[in-house]
């Protein structure tokens, strides 16, 4: 199976981003950070032009919408679309007060004051304001319905009432229906879009402001229209006088297949961005670090393999580069409808799997810095991880403990089928050699461990649980979903029937839960549990690679999917 | 001809009709489609899978996804309809995508194919004339070597030595003592191969050519030619009539005087021309593709009045001669154009000239002939390591035609009519040994848009293979059928070309 980067859902990387990070506060820390005022760099904008590769293409303006949320968009959006805030590297939130501030002034009702920079204008002229808000507060609230704005992201938004403001004031007050812990990280990159451009395109007559409190009115369903396909972009075609940018950056120029260029927005009121033009070209990871050395481009973070870490290696002195964790981890899960119900026997298994072999030899060689997982919520990039590294309780099952295991089996020879998406088209070479591992491992302890990976795995095998244990990865943050949760008692993503009312208890108080540090100890509690109950067996995030030519300075490798491009304002060419 | 053009026509539709649904039936049914939303933990995944279902149309089945698919084709052959190839799974037009990629890709297919075809063929010519002689095995060598490397790591190495490598020497350019060396025995060593004949003569060559070769680049190195490289008036009148006699010779053989001159006329006209021409040409305003058109058609249309007012008794073959050294002449001229322009465009490419991906210098602005050279540059590592395998199927294939077609009958009582050499060959033996090689590029054709997917990815070309193999990737029917549907046209077509071909090559074959 192939995680899809993009998969990672902002309001799930944002739990763990802005709740659990006990820095999360830390605005002032991160040197290259969006907002950060820094003195010496309040040089004017070069002429020079900076070129990033990346594999994915751009197809759509609206990253909202269902079609638009990819990483391929928000990454080239990251510079054109503001919001009120910005990831950081370690997945914490980064204010973007160039484009606002928000302020909690209540906590019940919990109440929330977002004021728009005053200077705030679209490209083409249009200041940003309350009906901006309202357009993005409805797209996201669900309140138009199935047939309604078709938006990818609805967690938070749909406990808002309809935000307090004036036609063209640039103050906004929401208040929540109930408590919403994440209520920091709404309204981000990319969320607020041009309502004057959907009232222009939709011939509309009257405002989001007069419009936003009647959502089934007939006058929204060409807006709604517009919202939802309208931003689609066939490859090359841009709509410029459609696409007006709200950041430092607007869209210049897209070859088809080739590369997308923006160039610094003439009306950006904030600080000017350090270089002109910025180039995203279109090129396959195995292409890029020749690409690289060719001075063809100056930044790439391709999916890492062994070959192109030794391609870089050996460029030596000419580039940069450096590994890092993904936003994703890889896992075993037992299935609680199964033999495994037995908590003996997910004992034994869990001893006999060797996670600490499994990372040195499968995932050290792309990142030698990789350690065994884990927590399951916290990533290794986060300030928070070094309290749960060693306190949940799996720093127990570092390495294998075969006697341990057999110990518990008492001489039962249970055979065990590994379920997996094993495609051969698209074989995933980790698994298959962590199939080995385990075989090796456990049959030692009495398993037979089967390999029972089909490239059906997730539209049969899985939801049917037919399976005992399962290895695949989640991405961004397994903890919250409005559609379901993986470790709640029934929850539409729990597969593996797990259930347990202290979990189902914990979960439903961080989610509501307002303060950071209670909300983290909450979290904490839970992780400790699944270790316990011996739910998952977390094994590694997944590694990650970025590097750079030596004459580019500000880049920063950042493993949420706000990508590199997250501080592309602050990049700069010698 | 026209009752078998139709017959063979009707007999493609059929055949696309039914391949064009099994090849539907086949990628829809090759994997899941939303494979990559299922494990998605984001809150909007139902909405996603929803919105991939409308657009798809996964909720129906297969065959009647394929007639819908059908139905908007369709459309494309109805005047004033507007073709619908359909949407792909990020809800983009079909056809759009298609005209982007069928682009691409004939770009960088098509100088492929023709430089294959008239290297490859010349080549494998030559070495069945030269017979088990050592140019004949190092050919043989070459081409299984060449047949026989996977093209992504082909890519590779061009990209490491022909583009990095050759980007680091171009910022000193210079040939040293040692490396000219090399080069002048490897140059002493193909010419002898080539020339045949007495072990003196061929040692004579050996000598000429490599010490030709030890001087010239020495030559070049010391006057930094490499850093500002031209021909110069002077070097294109050489080229010229040294090519003129070359064609003289291969069109009649030197003895048609009448032949000759009006060659060796043609390439000084031209030659001389270039003085005029070439500051035309150097000239932003003036510089397009349809002044240069003009001046091709311009240089045709002379060059056949010479050749008819010189070619006495040979006025035909006079004129068809000429019309060939004028275009190898304009060749030259162009091309000293073009290294002109070189020393600009590698300062605004900050001195790196040849690249490894893309097609283009992304937001690349410069006069006409940087743009070319801007394209070229880009084309060129995608384009030899299309060629080097190609090239050897084509050799393979010509020389082992040629060999049997020498053996012929027909061919002794030619020479035994006492025709020469150059007649026999060129004449009598290369236009039978052709037949087989129409085929094969005929065929080629096709084979090299969907062989080009591997190409096409490692040189950054979004092309027909990527719209192939992304669609299969991703269990999304559309993009593959509008792929199935150019190769499958394109096959359809060059056969029935490839048919009428034979019948203006050989005589014996009647299409009605």
């Amino acid at each position: 199976m192939l995680i899809n980067k993009s998969a990672g859902s902002r309001t799930l990387a944002l739990l763990t981003g802005t709740v659990l990070a006990l820095s999360a506060c830390a605005t002032s820390n991160g040197s290259a950070g969006g907002a950060v005022k820094d003195p010496s760099a309040r040089a004017s904008t070069s002429n020079k032009t900076i070129t990033w590769a990346h594999e994915q293409e751009f197809s759509a303006y609206n990253p909202n919408t269902a079609d638009g949320n990819s990483i391929a968009n928000t990454s080239a959006l990251n510079g054109v679309l503001s919001g009120f805030w910005q990831f950081a590297p370690d997945g914490s939130l980064l204010p973007n007060e160039d484009f606002g501030t928000q302020k909690k002034i209540s906590d019940s009702p919990l109440t929330v004051k977002y004021t728009i920079n005053e200077k705030a204008t679209w490209s083409d002229g249009d200041p940003i304001d309350c009906d901006d808000f309202l357009l993005a507060w409805l797209a996201n609230s669900g309140l138009t319905g199935d047939k309604g704005f078709d938006t990818a992201q609805k967690a938070g938004y749909q406990d808002q009432n309809k935000p307090v403001c004036t036609a063209g004031g640039r103050e906004i007050t929401v208040t929540y229906r109930k408590p919403y812990g994440d209520w920091e990280g709404l309204y981000g990159p990319g969320l607020v879009m041009p309502a004057h451009i959907v009232e222009k395109q939709a011939g509309m007559t009257k405002t989001f402001v007069d419009l936003a409190s009647t959502p089934s009115s007939p006058e929204l369903a060409k807006a709604i229209a517009f919202y939802n396909d309208g931003w689609d972009l066939n490859p090359g075609q841009l709509k410029k006088e459609l696409m007006p940018s709200s950041g430092p950056y607007t869209i210049e120029a897209w070859a088809a297949g080739q590369s997308l260029t923006l160039v610094a927005n003439p009306r950006w009121w904030g600080e000017p961005p350090l270089t002109a033009k910025i180039v995203i070209r279109y090129i396959g990871g195995p292409q890029q670090a020749q690409a690289l050395q060719n001075g063809e481009i100056q930044a790439m973070d391709p999916q890492p393999q062994v070959d192109i870490v030794k391609q870089l290696k050996a460029m030596g002195n000419s580039i940069r580069y450096s590994t890092h964790d993904q936003y994703t981890f890889e896992h075993l899960d037992f299935n609680f409808a199964g033999q495994f119900k037995d908590k003996a026997l997910r004992e034994a298994f869990t001893k006999c799997v060797p996670r600490q072999q499994i990372v040195d030899n499968l995932v050290k060689p792309q990142n030698p810095k990789a350690k065994v997982f884990q927590s399951r919520f916290i990533y290794p990039f986060q300030p928070a991880y070094s309290d749960f590294e060693n306190s949940v309780g799996g720093e127990k099952y570092l390495t294998a403990d075969i006697p341990g295991a057999k110990q518990l089996l008492a001489g039962r020879k249970p055979a065990v089928r590994i379920g997996w998406r094993k495609d051969p088209a698209q074989l995933n070479k980790r698994r298959a050699d962590t199939i080995a591992l385990l075989q090796a491992s456990c049959g030692q302890a009495g398993f037979t461990v089967l390999d029972s990976g089909t490239p059906t795995f997730f539209d049969t095998e899985y939801p049917s649980g037919n399976f005992d244990v399962a290895m695949f990865a989640w991405s961004g943050s397994p903890l919250l979903g409005d559609n379901g949760d993986i470790y709640v008692t029934g929850g539409g993503q729990n597969h593996i029937k797990y259930s347990n009312p202290e979990v189902d208890k914990l979960l439903g108080q961080a989610i509501s839960e307002l303060d950071k540090g209670k909300r983290n100890e909450v979290i904490k509690k839970v992780d400790t549990i699944l270790w316990t109950d011996l739910v998952t067996i977390p094994l590694y995030a997944f590694p990650a690679l970025f590097a750079s030519s030596k004459d580019v300075s500000g880049l920063e490798y950042n493993a949420t999917q706000a990508e590199l491009t997250w501080n592309v304002a602050r990049w700069a060419r010698a | 001809m026209a009752v078998f053009v139709i017959r063979r026509l009707l007999a493609s539709v059929l055949t696309l009709v039914v391949s064009s649904f099994l090849v539907f039936v086949l990628v829809a049914n090759s994997g899941d489609p939303l494979s990559d939303l299922r494990t998605d933990t984001s809150v909007g995944r139902e909405q996603k899978i929803a919105h991939r279902i409308e657009v798809l149309n996964l909720d129906q089945p297969v065959p009647r996804r394929y007639l819908t698919w059908a139905g908007g084709v369709t459309r494309c052959v109805v005047p004033g309809q507007g073709c619908d190839l359909g949407r792909n799974i990020r809800d983009q037009e079909v056809s759009v995508l298609l005209t982007q990629a069928a682009g691409s890709t004939l770009r960088l297919v098509s100088a492929a194919l023709v430089l294959a075809v008239l290297l490859g063929v010349s080549v494998g010519v030559i070495s069945s004339l030269r017979q088990y002689s050592g140019f004949d095995y190092t050919i043989t060598f070459a081409a299984f070597l060449f047949f026989s490397l996977p093209v992504f790591w082909v890519a590779v190495l061009l990209k490491q030595y022909l583009a990095i490598e050759a980007n680091n020497w171009y910022q000193d350019p210079r040939v040293g003592p040692f490396p000219a060396l090399v080069l002048a025995v490897l140059s002493g060593l193909t010419w002898g191969a080539i020339a045949g004949g007495t072990a003196r003569r061929r040692w004579i060559v050996r000598g000429a050519s490599a010490a030709a070769t030890f001087g010239l680049l020495s030559y070049l190195s010391a006057i930094n030619w490499f850093r500002y490289p031209a021909l110069g008036p002077g070097l294109i009148i050489v080229f010229s009539l040294g090519a003129a006699t070359g064609i003289a010779f291969l069109a009649e053989g030197l003895r048609r005087r009448q032949v000759l001159h009006s060659c060796l006329a043609t390439a000084a006209v031209g030659s001389l021309g270039s003085f005029v021409v070439t500051p035309w040409l150097l000239d932003p305003k003036w510089a397009s593709w349809t002044n240069l058109l003009l001046l091709l058609v311009l240089s045709l249309l002379l060059a056949s009045g010479i050749g008819y007012a010189l070619g006495g008794v040979d006025k035909g073959e006079a004129v068809r001669a000429s019309l060939v050294t004028a275009v190898v002449t304009g060749f030259f001229i162009v091309l000293d154009i073009v290294l002109r322009t070189l020393p600009g465009y590698a300062d605004l490419v900050g001195g790196r000239v040849f690249a490894t991906i893309g097609a283009r210098t992304p937001n690349f602005e410069g006069t006409f002939w940087e743009q070319q050279l801007d394209t070229f540059t880009h084309l060129l590592l995608p384009t030899l390591s299309i060629l080097l395998i190609s090239f050897a199927t084509y050799s393979r294939y010509s020389r082992s035609t040629m060999l049997e077609v020498m053996n012929q009958d027909y061919i002794r009582t030619a020479r035994a009519k006492g025709l020469t050499e150059r007649a026999v060959v060129l004449r009598h033996a290369f236009r039978n040994a052709l037949i087989p090689v129409t085929t094969l590029a005929a065929l080629d054709f096709g084979a090299l848009i969907s062989g080009a997917v591997i190409t096409e990815y490692v040189f950054g070309w979004q092309g027909m293979g990527n719209l192939f193999f992304s669609g299969l990737i991703q269990v999304d029917p559309n993009p593959v059928m509008a792929f199935y549907l150019v190769t499958a046209l394109s096959v359809a077509a060059f056969n029935l070309l490839a048919d009428i071909a034979y019948a203006y090559l050989d005589p014996r074959i009647r299409l009605s």
